[in-house]
């Protein structure tokens, strides 16, 4: 029941929050169907924003729009809804907590994790100060278009930065940010350049490589009104001219897409993608392949979706998030070992289910593992991430240092600290490898919760005090004692100060106590204007389940055997968390059984059953021998009598014959 | 019926059963042989093991969830073979009664048929689990092994229960 009632409230919140927040098109018209498996050959006309033919020739031929072109057949509105654009919807939560966006800044040492569906752990942007335009131009680099940066005009026109979205355009969904095909060109680092311009409504264009943008939005002065028709009289307020690619287009001004509904892994890969470092990381050639991809399986054969775009996430609950029973066959579970139904006769598709799914996969034996072990872990703990040692390791990925993005100061320090494998306890309950941020912040205590404060209000306060770095990439330098003790007067000063209405300030001004700067697990505050630390409980680390790369069997926790995990120097047990501020005795929680709140007495108690589980089970063998061997004797004994008469009932018999 | 309903049942109707035995058919006359201290050591061992064994089990599967952590460890590394001690013992000291019995007090046959019983059920439940430590079995097997533990094991108590009553019976 609790599954159906959160499947309608997934879909009606989902469907009033997009009407109301963004720019959907209408879906009313039925769409261009060819129901083939065979491509179909996208040759299209390109259409702009209005909706209005392009013209390639013409000098000031606006962009093309993805949601104009491609909408003319395919129901955008509906895809809208998909799951890389569905965030800034709030509303239609994702079940299992999914990689936040990270805010890094490491002039005031902080790294907050964000999002907008209110996973745990994870803040909402706007909560921070931070609007869907700053977020938009922070982050798009990565993003696929439309969520926030599409709103509704409504909406748009409400925010502050209203006249920029005017002069920028909305950044809408691009459709060939993924379903560019395999071999063809699509520049994502364009896309990145032109977000960075506020070229909003240019980037599809430019990223497909079907046009050359001149000039920047960014420089067009907030008054600039984009309708207007370009004045020789102010060359400084020229919008940003496109400059179609003529060769892109045939003798009826349409151009061939490289279009492929099956996404090409190296989409994927550039949002997706995370990878070891450090001085102890091995060179990226020697690092693990997700064993699924090596078999010549694609990201896209395991996470399907219909028009919807709510791609199958993976995990194993995803079947009652979504209340689509068929996603049951997606998970590791699912083409691995098949679905359980309780009934005795099946339809097809239940069969189906049972049977592996689309993609039945090898059943794996696992043989001698008892069973606790699939109800205590995941698929995942075993198979999947790097595998575990003495200490976590610090890791990247694309969302958060913008790989795929050329830079020539980005290293392993780089703010956010990523660190992996982590073996926490899932949202599940049971125990899986995730990577893990530490959050860093400058907050105020909120009941019992520590907030951070605006990142404006951070840096107005902090500018002066902290360093600036040179290089937006540079390594981070955890804040010493004094810069965080500098940094929470500054702040109190701040907060203090009185403001334009008399008495507001003192009444509203938070106590000393209540400011802080939270990081690795420690809440900084100043009491009696000296510094003190205490752990903090909200200070945990926002957790995210790492699902790839998969190891083989082979490759796979306890392929050694049980003290791979049953040890007293088990890395999954002792194996030390680290964090920015290494040595790791400056950290609240320092090892990964600590992180999951494990019985240490108990931890060592199995470390040492297992120290003699071969004695122990030859001890019992022996035992259990013995005791089979004397009721055997026992037995014979016990039906002695009756073969006793038997033999003498045969004896009598043959003396009478 | 589920497991968690028929252990239930089974442990609340044996009891009751063999009281409603023993008020009826009373105690019969004393047998031949007199256990020695020891044999009493080994039938109290038997039953302290086994009643960790069933607390440590059954509050696990009354309260629908796995048997991990500490309960789980003393069940499997603490009791377990404490029982298996206890086994051997009790099964060595019934066999020596058996051999000696041909004389004129013999054993019933009822605690014979008890007795068997019950050593079967108890070589059964610790056999599934033992076997399940080697690498022998994958997954299924492994889960069919723990439905014949846990099954074979209810048997084992209300059976132990027979046993200890056919004992005091001493007929």
């Amino acid at each position: 029941m609790v599954g159906i009632a959160r499947g309608i409230w997934f879909g009606l919140s989902a469907l009033l929050t997009t009407t109301a927040q963004t720019s959907a098109p209408d879906d009313s018209v039925r769409p261009l169907r060819a129901d083939s498996d065979a491509p179909y050959v996208h040759r299209l006309t390109l259409y702009d924003e209005h909706g209005q033919a392009i013209d390639p020739r013409d000098e000031l031929a606006k962009p093309y729009s993805p949601k104009a072109t491609c909408g003319k057949c395919h129901e955008v509105g509906t895809i809208a809804l998909g799951w890389h654009f569905n965030a800034a919807h709030r509303s239609p939560k994702a079940a299992r907590r999914g990689e936040p966006w990270v805010l890094a800044d490491s002039q005031t040492g902080q790294q907050i994790p964000l999002s907008y569906r209110g996973w745990p752990g994870s803040f909402d942007p706007a909560a921070l100060g931070l609007s869907e335009w700053q977020f938009v131009s922070r982050f798009g680099r990565h993003l696929p278009g439309g969520g926030v940066g599409d709103l509704d005009p409504a909406v748009r026109n409400a925010t502050r930065e209203a006249t920029r979205w005017n002069i920028s355009g909305s950044l809408e969904n691009d459709c060939m940010s993924c379903h560019t095909a395999a071999g063809a060109t699509y520049d994502a680092p364009e896309w990145a350049r032109q977000i960075e311009r506020e070229n909003f409504r240019w980037a599809p264009s430019a990223a497909l490589g079907l046009a050359l943008v001149r000039r920047d939005a960014k420089r067009l002065p907030d008054d600039f009104d984009p309708d207007s028709p370009p004045s020789p009289d102010y060359p400084e307020r020229q919008p940003p001219q496109t400059i179609y690619d003529l060769r892109r287009f045939d003798g009826e001004d349409r151009v061939l897409f490289p279009i492929s509904s099956r996404v090409p892994n190296e989409r994927c890969s550039y949002c997706h993608s995370a990878h070891r470092v450090g001085a102890d990381a091995p060179p990226r050639w020697q690092q693990q392949e997700d064993v699924h991809l090596a078999a010549g399986i694609s990201c896209v054969d395991c996470h399907r979706h219909g028009i919807d775009h709510a791609v199958t996430r993976g995990y194993e609950d995803e079947a009652n998030d979504s209340c689509q029973p068929s996603r049951a066959a997606l998970s590791c579970v699912g083409c691995h070992l098949g679905r359980q139904f309780p009934l005795a006769r099946l339809s097809a598709d239940s069969t189906a289910l049972m049977l592996g799914g689309p993609l039945p996969a090898p059943r794996p034996e696992h043989v001698g593992i008892p069973p606790v072990h699939f109800e205590k872990l995941t698929c995942t703990a075993c198979h999947s991430g790097p595998w575990p040692d003495e200490t976590t390791w610090p890791a990247q990925t694309a969302m958060a240092h913008a790989l795929g993005l050329s830079s020539r100061e980005r290293d392993a320090g780089t703010l956010p600290n990523i660190e992996e494998p982590v073996f926490a306890i899932g949202d599940d309950g049971r125990i899986a490898p995730h990577r893990a941020l530490w959050p860093a912040y400058w907050g105020i205590t909120r009941g019992a919760r520590f907030e951070p404060l605006p990142l404006e209000e951070v840096r107005a306060a902090l500018g002066r005090i902290l360093p600036k770095p040179k290089i937006a990439d540079a390594p981070a330098v955890p804040l010493s004692d004094q810069q965080i003790t500098a940094g929470l007067r500054a702040l109190t000063a701040r907060a203090a100060r009185p403001t334009a209405t008399p008495g507001a300030a003192s009444a509203s001004a938070p106590a000393p106590r209540d400011i802080g700067y939270l990081r690795d697990g420690w809440l900084y505050r100043l009491a009696d204007d000296k510094l003190q630390r205490a752990a903090h409980p909200g200070a945990k680390p926002y957790l995210w389940p790492v699902a790839h790369a998969v190891r083989p069997a082979s490759r796979s926790l306890g392929a050694r055997g049980c003290t791979d995990c049953h040890a007293d120097d088990a890395p999954i047990l002792v194996g030390e968390l680290r964090t920015s501020t290494d040595p790791p005795d400056r950290f609240a929680q320092s090892r990964q059984s600590d992180l999951r709140g494990d019985d240490a007495a108990l931890q060592r108690a199995w470390s040492g059953a297992f120290a003699w589980r071969t004695e122990f089970k030859l001890a019992a063998f022996a035992l259990l021998g013995a005791t089979g061997l004397v009721f055997l004797r026992w037995l014979l004994d016990a039906i002695a009598p009756v073969r006793a008469s038997t033999a003498q009932q045969r004896a009598d018999e043959g003396t009478r014959a | 019926m589920s497991f968690a309903s028929a252990s239930l049942y089974a442990l609340l109707v044996a009891p009751m059963l063999l009281l409603a035995l023993g008020l009826t058919a009373g105690r019969g006359p004393a047998g031949r042989a007199r256990a020695s201290r020891w044999t009493w050591l080994a039938h109290a061992l038997a039953v302290v093991a086994a009643t960790v064994l069933a607390v440590t089990a059954l509050s696990a599967v009354w309260r629908d969830q796995g048997m991990n952590g500490w309960s789980l460890l003393i069940h499997a590394g603490v009791a377990a073979p404490l029982y298996l001690v206890a086994l051997l013992w009790t099964t060595a000291w019934e066999t020596g009664l058996s051999r000696a019995a041909h004389g004129p007090a013999p054993i019933s046959l009822f605690r014979k048929l008890v007795f068997g019983l019950y050593t079967t059920a108890a070589l059964l439940t610790a056999g599934t689990m033992l076997f399940s430590m080697l690498p022998l079995f994958g997954y299924d097997l492994l889960v069919w092994s723990i439905e014949v533990h846990r099954w074979s094991g209810l048997a084992l108590l209300v059976l132990l229960m027979g046993y200890l009553y056919a004992l005091w019976a001493r007929r």
